[in-house]
């Protein structure tokens, strides 16, 4: 237990010392300094608040185990909204190739070429690194934007729906689908959550036995903690490095489940706000524990959802609001070691 | 650096001219146009000491300056500092080697887990008697040989070379072997090829020339992984970044280089209580303290971390084939005592041990044969009784053998 | 094919200030991937403070402290929080990305872009004097607006301070050996603050000639990516200034070419506007892979201090 509250202090601080100070922003911007706990509490409290707030975690579990992953193998995948948007289109594509597969067929098929597409984009940032020695971060950053350039090309003319105005793709056929909560379960009603959420939650614990139970998650993270002497074990750097970026890819990807498969039924130019990014900030809160990844997508889910309801409420804040939420969430996290010692100063000048 | 005449624009001029006349007042003669990685250590070691002259110290304090320099460059070391010392300049000297205490101090203080033990005249120890101090408890003295080496070659190597960074090899055309129940040491000045030798025997690197063969297979054609299931143990140079990941736990750090084993669980699983279990048994054995294997490996001492890397490496099979680098590097008296120990009983179970090192002491005390390695060529094999570390310091620094 | 070259230097120029400022930092121990972010608040302070003063030179002004003060977040992570240098700069960059469209939309009603800036009030084409003249290289180098020619002698600036000066001298250590510079009595945190405030006001001038020289306006996450090009621009220069100031040419006369190009047929031929914008990353991506191999960076980079 007290274990537990170890771990949990420092994240649930840095959460509470950031709403603290983006109440202070939104009391200087002219708004009041309540409204996002306001908004807070409709996302997390309501049925349909929190059916929103559920559907925007599903893709933010992908995306922060994606970061999480690759962390532990010693890798900053940055590159996780071009993956994303990878993974998607790869859905579109087997789809229109295989439209009248038998539903569980279309279901696996769908989900491994999710997987596969942004597995093979994260993949050639690992293959770069591993065999040039080209750094992850700016490979995976330019990849983003070439990634979603030509993603964007596929939606706008292979794969285009050239009845409707709005830049999308054709949809995917019935067998793709996967039943909304609602649909499946009379839960949240009218909300877009759908079983690629209960898909991310085993994923998660999936991720969990990968990293921390097994032989080959045990070798990713001794070349994330010390690459030299993962040599010495016989290790292979270069291998883990390639493994670690196509899991990271291949979760990114997974994002299309919920939005392609669960959701749209089809690609829509531009739809993620970011997930990809915001991913990075819900790893990091959740110290790249797959387990700790559940709860934090929910948050940055919930305050995703609070910082859209706040810009349809009011005129002086927009969505943006939740970019700098994250940002001060990551750097409270970051920056723990200010605190720490901090505290334990105070402590040795009263003792 | 941090003592520039002036701000702005370097006046080198004014530098050079400062530094010649201190060359002068202490007798040093550097080559002051020279790039620091172009020089000697020894001689870097003066550059050390000149800098603290320009900065016009008064106190010296020198945490371990001979680690890396041959008798002769510590004997050269002392003179300039008797020379400050004459002039009135009070040196505090920070070092693990006994015998430079003795030899050049007037004062000794030792220090035990942080605190001052005591502090005493050098005149009045001896050797021995100042290695007791530092432990607090009297020390064993090694064991003998019980038998001779067996006939059975376990490493070959044949013309073994390896590329270096500047056009030079790094290892050139090295021969030698060593059989069952043979402790071979290799004596040389750091950065003459000892790496080098470290990466290949490990399996690290495979881009050799010519031949090293472990109980008769290529190293090139077998998995760096493989070999250490086969009897290969190793114990590398650098703890911090090569022997131990230091943010994992102890439980698993005890199977680094065994994880993919049968023996922790099935087809990859990895047991935390299969792991935990074997933990607490190798840390019983070994004497690892504290004793608690949920750690991470940054939370021990030096003598500790190197204790957890010596089980792990000879517990989890059996050991043909030690290779030892430094493996009593920053480890305190008591642990390189028990580490010898454990050495000479698996010498004396049929282990073939290269033991590298900086400290002659230990090579000339636990080895059968000495080979001195000069520029990537051995230049010189010695016998401990045929020998002393003046003989293998010249050797070290090129003098034809 | 002069229209093209001239627009290659424009182009190169926030990439210039940027790397020039990356490279301080750098030098100095920091990775800094919040170039971007820094260019973006520095583009919206200049902006919005020429707007309103009609004074374009005061906005470059304020916009170097701001410049300043957003590396000093940086600065403040990374030196006195201790915090992962990359993990640093994406906070900045996400608060950069945040707080810039926010304040446009509270300030005027929309947070896409701020008002655009009269031609009057902005910066002019400064001809120097005869050179301007001169057939052809005339046009290309000596017919631009103040901050290209503050661009353009930087590099030169940024070498002689690290490489001549004692400062440049505690730089270098702080980033290659900051126990040593410690030893030596100076303290490397000092020394890298000290970088990383100048560095961000470099980097400020790239955004500054973003929103007020290049364009009128600023706009939403207008720098597009152009801090981790400025950033791969350092990496091919081996962190050396002249060399990072002839790969910021080259990544200028690649994105001119991309501008170029989507009002031309090549062959004949039409491409989708998607390849040709994704081509200055793309020829980035392929220079970082292809040609720059094992660029050593600064020995401590990323590493916090003890």
């Amino acid at each position: 237990m007290k274990k537990l509250w170890d771990a949990l202090k420092g994240p649930i601080a840095g959460v509470l010392l950031s709403l603290a100070v983006s109440a202070a922003l939104l009391a200087f911007l002219g708004e009041s300094p309540f409204v996002l706990l306001e908004a807070l509490q409709s996302t997390l409290f309501t049925s349909f608040g929190l059916g929103y707030t559920l559907f925007y975690a599903t893709p933010l579990i992908f995306t922060g185990l994606a970061v999480a992953v690759c962390f532990h193998c010693g890798l900053f995948n940055i590159g996780a909204e071009g993956q994303l948007y990878l993974g998607s289109i790869g859905i579109v594509i087997i789809g229109s190739l295989f439209p009248n597969l038998p539903g569980i067929l279309a279901l696996v098929l769908g989900i491994s070429a999710a997987f596969l597409f942004g597995g093979l984009w994260g993949g050639l940032a690992g293959l770069l690194k591993a065999k040039r020695g080209s750094h992850e971060v700016i490979v995976t950053i330019l990849l983003n934007f070439v990634g979603i350039a030509l993603v964007n090309y596929l939606i706008l003319y292979p794969l285009r729906n050239r009845t409707v105005q709005n830049p999308e793709t054709l949809e995917v056929t019935a067998p793709y689908f996967l039943p909304t909560l609602s649909d499946a379960f009379g839960l949240f009603e009218s909300t877009p959550v759908n079983l690629a959420l209960f898909l991310a939650v085993l994923t998660a614990v999936g991720a969990f036995f990968f990293l921390f139970r097994t032989a080959w998650g045990y070798e990713l993270r001794a070349v994330g903690a010390c690459n030299r002497a993962s040599e010495f074990a016989g290790i292979s750097v270069g291998r883990n490095m390639m493994l670690a970026m196509f899991l990271g890819g291949g979760l990114a990807g997974m994002v299309g489940v919920n939005e392609v498969m669960g959701h749209q039924h089809k690609l829509v130019e531009g739809f993620s706000p970011q997930y990809g990014f915001t991913g990075i900030a819900v790893a990091l809160l959740a110290r790249n524990h797959p387990i700790g990844i559940l709860l934090s997508a929910v948050l940055f889910g919930a305050l995703h959802n609070s910082a859209r309801e706040i810009e349809f409420l009011s005129d002086k804040v927009s969505k943006e609001l939740s970019l700098v939420l994250q940002g001060l969430i990551i750097a409270f996290v970051a920056s723990h070691y200010l605190f720490e010692h901090t505290l334990k100063r105070r402590k040795k000048e009263a003792a | 650096m941090g003592q520039e005449p002036s701000r702005g624009k370097l006046n080198k001029a004014e530098i050079l001219q400062k530094l010649t006349a201190l060359q002068n007042q202490y007798g040093f003669s550097l080559n002051l146009e020279a790039k620091i990685e172009e020089l000697a250590v020894g001689h870097q070691q003066q550059v050390e000491i000149l800098k603290l002259l320009y900065r016009e110290a008064n106190i010296l304090i020198l945490d371990e300056p001979t680690a890396v320099l041959t008798p002769q460059e510590v004997d050269t070391l002392f003179e300039k500092m008797r020379a400050l010392w004459k002039q009135g300049k009070t040196i505090v000297l920070i070092t693990h080697k006994l015998r430079e205490i003795l030899r050049f101090t007037d004062t000794v203080t030792v220090m035990r887990g942080g605190r001052v033990v005591e502090t005493v005249a050098a005149k009045d120890l001896d050797e021995r008697s100042l290695a007791e101090k530092i432990v607090g408890r009297k020390l064993a003295t090694l064991p003998a040989r019980h038998s001779p080496p067996g006939k059975e070659s376990v490493l070959q190597l044949a013309g073994l070379s390896v590329a270096g960074k500047y056009g030079k090899p790094a290892l050139d055309n090295v021969s030698f072997e060593i059989r069952r129940g043979e402790v071979v040491g290799i004596a040389g000045i750091e950065g003459n090829g000892q790496h080098e030798l470290v990466e290949v025997l490990a399996g690290v690197n495979r881009n050799y020339s010519g031949s090293a063969k472990l109980l008769g297979k290529e190293y090139s054609e077998v998995a760096a992984y493989a070999a250490k299931q086969k009897g290969l143990s190793v114990i590398p140079p650098d703890r911090h970044r090569e022997a131990v990941v230091l943010d994992f736990s102890l439980a698993e750090n005890f199977i680094l280089g065994h994880h993919r084993e049968d023996c922790y669980g099935k087809r990859g699983y990895l047991s935390p209580k299969t792991l935990m279990s074997q933990a607490d048994g190798l840390m019983n054995r070994f004497d690892v303290r504290p004793r608690n294997a949920e750690l991470p490996m940054s939370a021990l001492s030096g003598g500790n971390q190197q204790k957890c890397v010596v089980a792990r490496e000879l517990s989890q099979t059996r050991t043909d084939f030690l290779l030892a680098a430094h493996p009593t590097r920053g480890v305190d008296i008591g642990a390189i005592e028990f580490i010898h120990q454990v050495f000479l009983e698996e010498r004396d179970k049929g282990a073939a041990i290269l033991l590298i090192s900086s400290e002659l002491e230990e090579l000339l005390s636990l080895s059968d044969r000495i080979l001195v390695l000069y520029e990537g060529r051995v230049v010189g094999e010695t016998t401990p009784q045929k020998t002393d570390e003046a003989q293998l310091g010249l050797w070290m620094t090129g003098a034809s053998a | 094919m002069i229209e093209l070259l001239a627009s290659s230097i424009r182009l190169a120029t926030p990439l210039l200030f940027a790397s020039m400022g990356g490279l301080l930092c750098e030098r100095a121990g920091v990775a800094t991937i919040c170039l971007e972010g820094v260019m973006l608040t520095s583009a919206w302070t200049a902006a919005v403070v020429n707007y309103y003063t009609h004074n374009a030179w005061l906005a470059v002004t304020v916009a170097l402290w701001v410049g300043a003060l957003t590396m000093g977040i940086h600065a403040f992570l990374t030196i006195s929080a201790k915090a992962d240098q990359i993990i640093s700069g994406v906070v900045v960059n996400f608060l950069a990305a945040g707080i810039t469209p926010l304040l446009t939309n509270a300030i005027f009603g929309a947070p896409t872009n701020t008002p655009s800036i009269p031609l009057t009030d902005r910066f002019h084409n400064l001809e120097i004097w005869g050179l301007s003249a001169i057939p052809g290289l005339g046009k290309i180098l000596f017919s631009h607006p103040p901050l290209i020619y503050i661009a353009l002698l930087l590099p030169f600036a940024v070498h002689f301070a690290v490489y001549r000066t004692g400062f440049g001298l505690r730089l270098l250590a702080s980033g290659d050996g900051p126990e040593a510079l410690r030893t030596a009595g100076v303290s490397p945190g000092r020394v890298r603050y000290a970088a990383l405030l100048i560095g961000g006001a470099l980097t400020s001038l790239g955004g500054t000639f973003l929103s007020i020289s290049h364009t009128s306006q600023f706009t939403r996450d207008m720098t597009a990516g152009r801090g981790f090009i400025a950033l791969t621009a350092l990496i091919f220069g081996k962190w050396r200034p002249v060399p990072t100031f002839f790969a910021c040419l080259f990544f200028g006369f690649a994105d001119a070419l991309q501008i170029q190009l989507q009002s031309t047929k090549v062959f004949g031929i039409q491409f989708p506007v998607q390849f040709i914008q994704a081509l200055p990353y793309l020829v980035t991506l392929v220079v970082l892979v292809g040609f720059i191999g094992k660029a050593i960076p600064p020995l401590s980079i990323g590493k916090r201090l003890g």
